[in-house]
């Protein structure tokens, strides 16, 4: 089964969405802000990154940048999801390599299972 | 001949002394109404200049050439000028009139100007600046009137004019605040509605049909505890002008064409009809166009949330029949109509329905929900793309909303 990393702050949002992810029977490894997030990504080649934006140390941005150079993640599919939704932070997210980009307050949970479901299927 | 000349003489000599006393009665007479006079205009004038002296506005006046002819000590504070200094020069001289976007107000629009050759009292409310002599800007509400002398004629104009920086901060501190605890809301309210839709989900929580149907409501709850909150940061982003409007040519039509597709499931569960009516071709400056082609001048996304705020309270409040949608032009504008089969809007709730939090009160508003802001917002975004917005509404018979928007240049 595919392995998921989810990159989330808000710990609340963590448990919810690895809960359902779980129930999807996705493998979920977690990380809780952009540091903890590229060293997770090297150690466990998760097949799909879930990445929020606006988080402590490393903004998801910056992380995202990270993964498209480093090697080992440079490959690996990368779901940006997010409170940002100003057309220049989706133009921002695209640029950078993200192959798909979620506003928070335009999905459900259910969208959100779907989005990563057709991107794994790319 | 002696007795006549003796009775003569005192006969003249009494008149003589006569219209003396009555000359002096009425000199002293006049001299005191005229003394009276001058009292009662110095009292006047004292009057006046302690007005001006006490009025915390600024106030000025000028005469038609724009020469300044009056100037208060409120208005010396607020520009850094001194009367001694200031009367006798040109308006624009001292006060520098500037709009938000840093435009002379003065050499392009002058007010005072205005007023007297449209002889209306002018109030220009909030979005105008003065320079102060030390060169900090001063946000100013000012309003304008005319002079006349005493043949009718036009002489000048008056200006009162008051500083409303620290209105407008507070104004900002209460945006920002607002502003804030709404993103603060937005995490929380995610959670919610995520956890709600974990127990509702069958691979993870096993529950009654009970505690589904009290977590349903639960969720719609959340989900217009939600929409407040987007509704409160678009409000705040109106009013501190942070909306960013990207203006691009489109088609009205194929918009909402979009928008209706959208909400066709919402008007089929109600089981309305939700339709989009043809454009007919029409002639434009003699010339035949066809509608579908005809482009508007605005900003897509947020006319598409006017279209949808518009369309889905039409189907909010219809129970039987639906609402349709249909687009006229004109040389420069084009007309979108938004007709709903509803309940109707009584005609005290037409004059308020644009208002910020207002909503009708009634049994069908209440179970319907909403927060009272859609309208507003939906106003401002119109107003904003350069259009206009209007209703006609009869209770119990139905409600056309109008809105109007600028159209391409060719």
């Amino acid at each position: 089964m595919a392995k998921l990393l989810l990159v989330e702050d808000d710990m609340a949002l963590r448990d919810i969405y690895s809960t359902r992810f779980l129930a999807e029977g996705y493998e979920v490894v977690t990380a809780s802000d952009g540091e903890q997030a590229l060293t997770v990504a090297v150690k466990e080649k998760p097949d799909l990154i879930l990445l929020d934006v606006m988080m402590p140390k490393i903004s998801g941005f910056d992380v995202l940048d990270i993964l498209r150079t480093t090697p080992e993640t440079k490959d690996c599919k990368i779901v940006i999801m997010t409170a940002l939704s100003q057309p220049a932070d989706v133009e921002k997210g695209k640029m950078l390599g993200a192959d798909e980009y979620l506003v928070k307050s335009q999905v459900t949970l259910t969208d959100v299972v779907e989005k990563i479901n057709s991107v794994l299927k790319k | 001949m002696s007795l006549y000349f003796v009775v003569g003489t005192v006969l003249v000599s009494v008149s003589i002394i006569l219209i003396l006393f009555l000359k002096s009665r009425k000199e002293r007479v006049e001299l005191k109404s005229l003394r009276d006079l001058k009292s009662s205009l110095a009292a006047n004038e004292s009057k006046e200049s302690a007005l001006l002296l006490s009025i915390a506005d600024g106030v000025y006046m000028v005469d038609t050439e724009r020469n300044l002819t009056m100037f208060n000590p409120a208005a010396e504070e607020m520009t850094g000028w001194t009367k001694e200094e200031a009367v006798g020069l040109k308006c624009w001289t001292v006060l520098n009139l500037k709009n938000e976007q840093d435009d002379s107000i003065c050499q392009n629009d002058c007010p005072a100007k205005k007023v007297w050759t449209s002889g209306e009292n002018i109030v220009r409310d909030d979005t105008c600046f003065i320079r102060h002599r030390g060169a900090k800007s001063v946000q100013v509400s000012s309003s304008y009137a005319p002079i006349r002398n005493s043949n009718g004629d036009y002489s000048g104009a008056i200006c009162v004019f008051r500083d409303i920086t620290e209105k407008k901060e507070v104004e900002r501190q209460r945006n920002e605040f607002v502003s804030t605890a709404s993103h603060e809301l937005r995490t929380p309210i995610t959670a919610l509605e995520g956890y709600i839709s974990l127990a509702e989900n069958g691979k993870i929580c096993q529950i009654d049909e009970k505690a589904h149907e009290y977590l349903d409501k639960a969720h719609q709850t959340a989900l217009g505890m939600s929409d407040l909150v987007k509704n409160l940061l678009t409000i705040t982003k109106i009013e501190d002008a942070k909306i960013q409007i990207s203006v691009g040519d489109f088609s009205i039509h194929d918009l909402a064409g979009e928008t209706v597709e959208v909400l066709q499931p919402f008007a089929k569960e109600k089981n309305l009809y939700l339709k989009l009516n043809e454009v007919e071709n029409q002639e434009i400056k003699g010339e035949k166009a066809i509608g579908r082609s005809l482009n508007v001048r605005a900003d897509r996304e947020k006319i598409r949330e006017v279209l949808y705020n518009l369309i889905e309270n039409g189907l909010k409040f219809t129970t039987t029949g639906g609402v349709s949608i249909s687009i006229n032009y004109d040389k420069d504008f084009s007309t979108v109509t938004v007709s709903d089969t509803g309940m109707g809007i009584s005609s005290d709730g037409q004059q308020h329905i644009f208002e910020k939090f207002y909503r009708v009160d009634n049994t069908a508003t209440r179970e319907a929900g909403g927060t009272g802001l859609g309208l507003f917002i939906t106003r401002s975004l119109v107003e904003m793309s350069g259009g206009r917005i209007w209703l006609e509404s009869q209770v119990g018979k139905g409600t056309k909303f109008y809105f109007t928007l600028p159209r391409s240049i060719d």
